[in-house]
């Protein structure tokens, strides 16, 4: 009992973590709707009405770097600013999906084809249940008085930061929360490693299981990319994997408590079922178009094995274990992500306590007594499509850092070589285990790196890498298993892969 | 065992099972399947494309439990690659065996579409191009030093390695 409390509070702390950068992303769009664009600006991004609409929304969607609990701040905002639900529903399913980082990372699939295509069903959808939805409950949307634009300068800037902050405090939070309960919820369900074979590629049931799974579930777009790709290596139901990207990074329980409290329990699910049944209906219609040529299936996967129990049942010390691997998994960006957004929580609770009113709002939002004559004031929908056009170029820009030069990742994977070659061959299981990962997704940003930066990756260098991943994933195997001659002999076929892998792209 | 059946009666009574807080307790680790006809190495997988191919034209009979000899053969032509990038074999002569094991596994599969009584005809009629095949894969092995071959390694030296025209004929 113990380690399946344990275990949820894990999972419940290892998704905010993932979630935190895309959270705080959410909550500078809301800002910047609210206070720099004014309620004409959001309208007018998302097509105002017109047949633009949905497409708009599905490419703002796909630019934006958000993911299903970020996107939060963002529909709420779209709604009080009179957005049309059909686009409100369009944009808050669709932007979680992808954004710049996971689209590269989907190259390293089998086929890039497939990212492709996905990309393409997620557009099908967004056009199908949007424009139902307008069809079905028209004049849905409910503009709120817009607030007075605070003046140029300072006191807008710091506007944004006092609409952040009362918005980490407001019911957002508790949106964000019900999302992240969904998979604490998973967790108590799924036993340790429960979901290996549930997404057999012979197996009809597949998608439609994965659809059960990926609806509480809650992944970001960057790792539903990296299970995805997990499941193209095993050779798992492509349907399924589709099921997953759609409805486990595009939906969550916090997302459909909103819909529901906005929209009403029937409206909701009309819609929610149909989109259930057109993810569905995509999922089987790309299951066998899709599979991957030469994929020979694993029998299973690793992808889900985050939806299940971190811990097998009676796992001593359980609460240390879980702390141990929320630290040792925490990335750089993630920890200023928590501080970020804990600096905005402390401000929204000072402001809540002292302020309830809006005293502060209503001072920024005065204007000055006197004109300056040399300033030139750029007008606030300016600065917001700055702001906008700032986030997609960061994003672009994040992709550049995220995937380094394949010089650079050859060094670090020259490190990760040796602590996996050691830890095999030295019985170090721990070490191991943790290391086989990251190896892996170097691997994978190895080859964006090369996509990135315009160099030809050949098929055979395609093959020089997932020959070094199939051997990563059987040492894996044998060092779950504590199978000590056979993981010492794979530690060594790892680091012949790898320096054949190095011959190959570096001759 | 079928976990997934179980999995999916399990999550069907999603909501019940959240409400009550029940658990499995046994925990399931899913083991890497590796196929029992799978090669160790690019030289064992063109022996033994080769040994399929011969009982196939002498019409050798398998008992009905054990996988037939076509499917054996398409799964191992399709393993060519990957078998091949296992190893230090160049650029070059790893293109060909891509080539080459597109092309037979192409042939192989067009044998395997049709019914079990059809296939052997259907098979005897690309045997000659199958042939032509082979014995390309027997070049490409030839690079393979012959220690490493004994040894069932797949190790292709680079001293070993000759420009793909040298191969030719």
């Amino acid at each position: 009992m113990e380690s399946m409390f344990w275990g949820a509070a894990l999972r419940f702390c290892q998704a905010f973590v993932q979630a935190a950068p895309t959270i705080l992303v959410g909550l500078v769009v809301a800002a910047v709707f609210r206070r720099l664009l004014g309620h004409a600006g959001p309208r007018r991004l998302f097509g105002d009405g017109s047949w633009r609409s949905l497409p708009q929304a599905w490419l703002v969607g796909m630019l934006l770097p958000v993911c299903s609990l970020g996107v939060i701040p963002v529909v709420r905002e779209m709604r009080r600013a009179g957005v049309s639900g059909g686009a409100i529903l369009a944009f808050g399913l669709t932007a979680p999906l992808f954004n710049p980082i996971s689209v590269l990372y989907g190259l390293t699939l089998a086929d890039p084809v497939v990212i492709l295509t996905f990309s393409f069903c997620s557009l099908v959808i967004v056009t199908v249940v949007g424009w139902s939805w307008d069809k079905l409950f028209p004049h849905t949307s409910a503009a709120e008085p817009e607030p007075p634009r605070a003046p140029h300068g300072l006191k807008r800037m710091l506007s944004l930061a006092v609409f952040s902050a009362r918005e980490v405090v407001s019911t957002t939070s508790l949106y964000i929360a019900a999302g992240l309960l969904g998979g604490a919820a998973l967790s108590l369900l799924l036993p340790h490693g429960y979901l290996q074979t549930a997404a057999e590629h012979d197996d009809p049931w597949a998608p439609l299981l994965m659809t059960a799974v990926a609806i509480p579930a809650y992944a970001t777009p960057m790792t539903a990319m990296v299970q995805l790709a997990s499941m193209f290596q095993h050779g798992n139901s492509v349907g399924a994997a589709f099921a997953l990207l759609a409805l486990g990074a595009g939906a969550n329980l916090g997302l459909v408590a909103w819909m529901i409290k906005q929209y009403g329990t029937r409206r909701s699910l009309v819609w929610f079922g149909l989109l259930v049944a057109v993810v569905l209906m995509l999922a089987y219609g790309v299951d066998g178009p899709l599979y991957p040529h030469g994929v020979d299936p694993a029998g299973h996967t690793h992808a889900f094995d985050i939806y299940c129990a971190p811990f097998q049942a009676n796992t001593p010390d359980s609460m240390t274990l879980a702390w141990r691997t929320l630290l040792e998994n925490m990335a750089p960006h993630e920890i200023l992500a928590l501080l970020a957004a804990a600096a905005l929580f402390v401000s929204g609770l000072v402001l809540l306590r002292w302020d309830p009113e809006g005293r502060v709002e209503r001072w920024l939002e005065t204007q000055p007594q006197r004109k300056t004559h040399y300033d030139i004031v750029l007008p606030g929908h300016v600065l917001g499509g700055i702001a906008l056009v700032s986030l997609v170029a960061l994003s672009v820009f994040g992709c550049y850092v995220y995937y380094p030069p394949p010089k650079d990742i050859f060094e670090e994977m020259q490190i990760v070589n040796a602590e996996v070659a050691v830890a095999a061959t030295s019985r170090d299981w721990d070490t191991a285990l943790y290391w086989i990962p990251i190896y892996d997704d170097w691997s994978r940003k190895l080859q964006v790196s090369m996509y990135l930066r315009g160099e030809e990756l050949t098929p055979y260098l395609r093959a020089k890498a997932m020959v070094l991943r199939e051997k990563l994933e059987l040492l894996e195997h044998e060092v779950e298993d504590r199978e000590v001659e056979e993981a010492s002999r794979l530690g060594v076929a790892v680091s012949r892969a790898f320096s054949r892998l190095r011959t190959a792209y570096q001759p | 065992m079928c976990v997934h059946q179980d999995c999916r009666t399990e999550l069907a009574l999603l909501v019940l099972l959240v409400c009550s807080g029940c658990n499995r307790s046994e925990p399931v680790t899913a083991e890497h399947h590796v196929p029992a006809h799978m090669p160790a190495s690019f030289p064992a997988a063109v022996d033994q494309l080769t040994a399929l191919h011969r009982e196939i034209v002498d019409g050798r009979e398998r008992p009905r439990d054990q996988l037939d000899p076509y499917t054996e053969a398409c799964d191992v032509a399709r393993w060519l690659p990957g078998l091949a990038a296992d190893s230090d074999l160049e650029e070059q002569a790893w293109m060909r065996v891509d080539d080459v094991s597109h092309r037979l596994e192409e042939l192989l599969s067009g044998t395997l579409s049709r019914t079990s009584g059809a296939r052997r005809p259907a098979y005897l009629e690309r045997a000659a191009e199958i042939e032509r095949l082979q014995r390309e894969l027997g070049q490409v092995k030839r690079l393979f030093p012959t220690d490493s071959l004994s040894a069932g390694e797949s190790e292709a030296s680079p001293e070993s390695l000759e420009p793909p025209g040298a191969m030719e004929g």
